[in-house]
């Protein structure tokens, strides 16, 4: 093993929105597959126990608490000053070049690839890409379908939201999408764990610690200079 | 105007309509005197064309006020073939009369043919002609029932007459719509009584139904949604959840997607309405409702697949299979690296890594 030394390589900003996210998109995904079918009940006629009430409240807050999250993580990507990492985590040029490289690693056509600080390309230019594009549309078709009060406003869906239903080919149409993403999400859940263990497995670099302490093993040519910034460092 | 009701029952219409329309009751002298200074009744022409005539019935069954008080009190209805005395040359006469003069209301029922124009002609023209040569100097044009708003049944995929609603034929922005399946009476007559009160159309939504009676779903009004909400549902029809009364949701009903008064205004003389009898609402007051909404007895229903005309599948199925797929190529990929050595430890990894 080349020679490493422990770096701290994670904000505890970012730590903490990943475990939010994390959180929050499994109690939507279990409080979701409540309301797409409610599987239990709790209480009797006489004692009622508002289950469906405080489940589809609990999914609202987890989604605004999501919604809240993702945006701050890509505000920090683009603006932090301590830690602006899109250019680690999105699909950047430096990324894009290096995708086939990657790619090919995976593939089984070569053994090993380049260090990268956080995400690899492939997880940069195509994973990432794409949850968000699926973020966006479940917050979509999420405020499309629902009709309450937010901002302590009475809101007419129809009136703000309608072309999403005609962007999803419809209501009916756009609930399914909704709850396809139950689905997606669970895949990119799976595929990410994954990708780590198998990363993990071969680098014994602490990684899956890192994502509780943000410390990890990096070679040493790729550690950073004490004193220089975070920027020039990557340069 | 000489009323057939007495001044009280006129004032309750005015009241009810009031209501509908969510104006205070402040506003009911000046109801009573738009509907009373509509000296010459506004002259109404109702076209039906693809449609199964069930608005007018619906109409027919309005209480408040009833039908014989709406066509010969309210309103000055020139031109309904189903209802009309007259028949043949006579009948578009009038028809023909009421458009030179302009300034009257249409009212439309009944999808326009478009693929197939023969499908449904009156007095050898095209259901098309009719609908632009009418509508284009009238005052409004009202849309009842979903055929006339957005194509209803006969525009089930496939469609074979083309049929669409009077919106998509003439602009969107020059009709208002009054969906269901059959429309709401109550509705009709607020929308009509909206029109001669304010001189416009009222405020519509982005499917142009007016925003009074269509802003709300069925779901916020529902009488069963204390049990929606307590996590009481019917499993099946005939069961002893069904005779309590307990939420249809699992039964496939489609309240919380159907924006409609119904929950409020009932129906046959304010005496029931679908859910109250025990049958889940079907959304027909919705566009699409025949083909999205089918189904009618399932949660979620089926979908068409993109790319693969007339397949329909379950959410649920694509989506576990989705998921088994991911598993079993990750099972795969894998094996693939348990045999390539990845999961040992790599002693010259080097610089490789793979976050």
């Amino acid at each position: 093993m080349a020679d490493r030394v422990l770096v701290k390589q994670r904000n505890w900003v970012y730590i903490l929105l990943h475990w939010i996210i994390v959180s929050v998109l499994a109690i939507l995904a279990f409080t979701g597959l409540y309301i797409h079918r409610p599987f239990f009940t709790m209480g009797t006629e006489a004692d009622p126990v508002m289950v469906m009430s405080w489940i589809r409240w609990t999914h609202f807050i987890c989604a605004a608490i999501l919604i809240e999250s993702v945006l701050i993580r890509l505000e920090l990507a683009f603006f932090s000053h301590f830690d602006a990492d899109w250019r680690d985590i999105g699909p950047s040029r430096k990324m894009l070049k290096a995708l086939p490289e990657a790619l090919s690693f995976y593939l089984f056509a070569r053994n090993d690839h380049r260090y990268w600080r956080k995400l690899n390309p492939v997880k940069s230019v195509i994973l990432v890409p794409l949850e968000l594009l699926f973020y966006l549309i479940a917050i979509l078709t999420g405020f499309a379908m629902f009709e309450g009060t937010f901002f302590w406003r009475t809101t007419d869906t129809v009136v703000l939201f309608g072309w999403v239903y005609d962007l999803f080919g419809g209501q009916q149409s756009t609930r399914n999408w909704h709850y396809y993403l139950f689905w997606i999400f669970l895949m990119i859940g799976v595929i990410h764990v994954y990708l780590n263990i198998l990363r993990t497995a071969r680098q014994r670099d602490m990684t899956f610690r890192s994502m509780l302490s943000g410390w990890r093993l990096v070679p040493r040519k790729y550690a950073p200079i004490k004193g220089a910034s975070q920027r020039k460092k990557r340069e | 105007m000489q009323l057939d009701i007495s001044r009280r029952d006129f004032l309750k219409l005015c009241g009810g309509t009031a209501a509908m329309l969510g104006l205070s009751q402040a506003w009911v002298p000046q109801i009573a005197r738009a509907l009373e200074q509509a000296a010459e009744r506004p002259p109404v022409i109702w076209l039906a064309f693809q449609g199964c005539s069930g608005c007018l019935e619906s109409l027919a069954k309005a209480a408040y006020p009833d039908i014989a008080t709406i066509v010969l009190d309210v309103i000055s209805l020139n031109y309904v073939d189903v209802l009309m005395a007259p028949s043949g040359k006579r009948a578009e006469k009038s028809l023909e009369d009421t458009v030179a003069a302009g300034g009257y209301i249409t009212i439309v029922e009944g999808a326009v043919a478009t693929g197939i124009p023969e499908a449904m002609t009156i007095a050898g023209k095209t259901s098309e002609e009719i609908v632009k040569e009418v509508t284009a100097g009238g005052a409004a044009t009202v849309c009842v029932g979903t055929c006339s708003s957005y194509g209803g049944v006969q525009a089930m995929r496939p469609n074979p007459t083309g049929a669409k609603g009077v919106g998509e034929v003439i602009g969107e922005d020059k009709v208002i719509n009054v969906p269901g399946c059959p429309a709401n009476p109550d509705t009709m007559v607020s929308t009509i009584v909206s029109y001669l009160l304010f001189g416009k159309a009222p405020e519509l939504d982005s499917r142009g139904r007016p925003t009074f009676a269509f802003s709300q779903k069925i779901h916020d009004h529902c009488e069963r949604r204390a049990h929606f909400d307590s996590g009481h549902y019917v499993e099946e029809y005939g069961s002893e959840e069904e005779t309590k009364g307990y939420c249809l949701y699992k039964m496939g009903c489609k309240g919380p997607e159907t924006h409609s008064p119904c929950p409020l205004t009932l129906w046959n003389s304010k005496q029931n309405w679908c859910i109250g009898c025990g049958n889940g609402c079907i959304g027909c007051m919705e566009p699409d409702f025949w083909d999205e909404f089918a189904g009618f007895y399932d949660t979620l229903p089926d979908t068409p697949i993109p790319g693969f005309v007339g397949v329909k599948t379950s959410a649920d199925y694509v989506g576990s299979t989705l998921v088994t797929a991911t598993v079993a190529g990750i099972g795969i990929h894998a094996i693939a690296s348990a045999a390539k050595g990845r999961f040992k430890e790599a002693d010259d990894a080097g610089e490789g890594s793979d976050d």
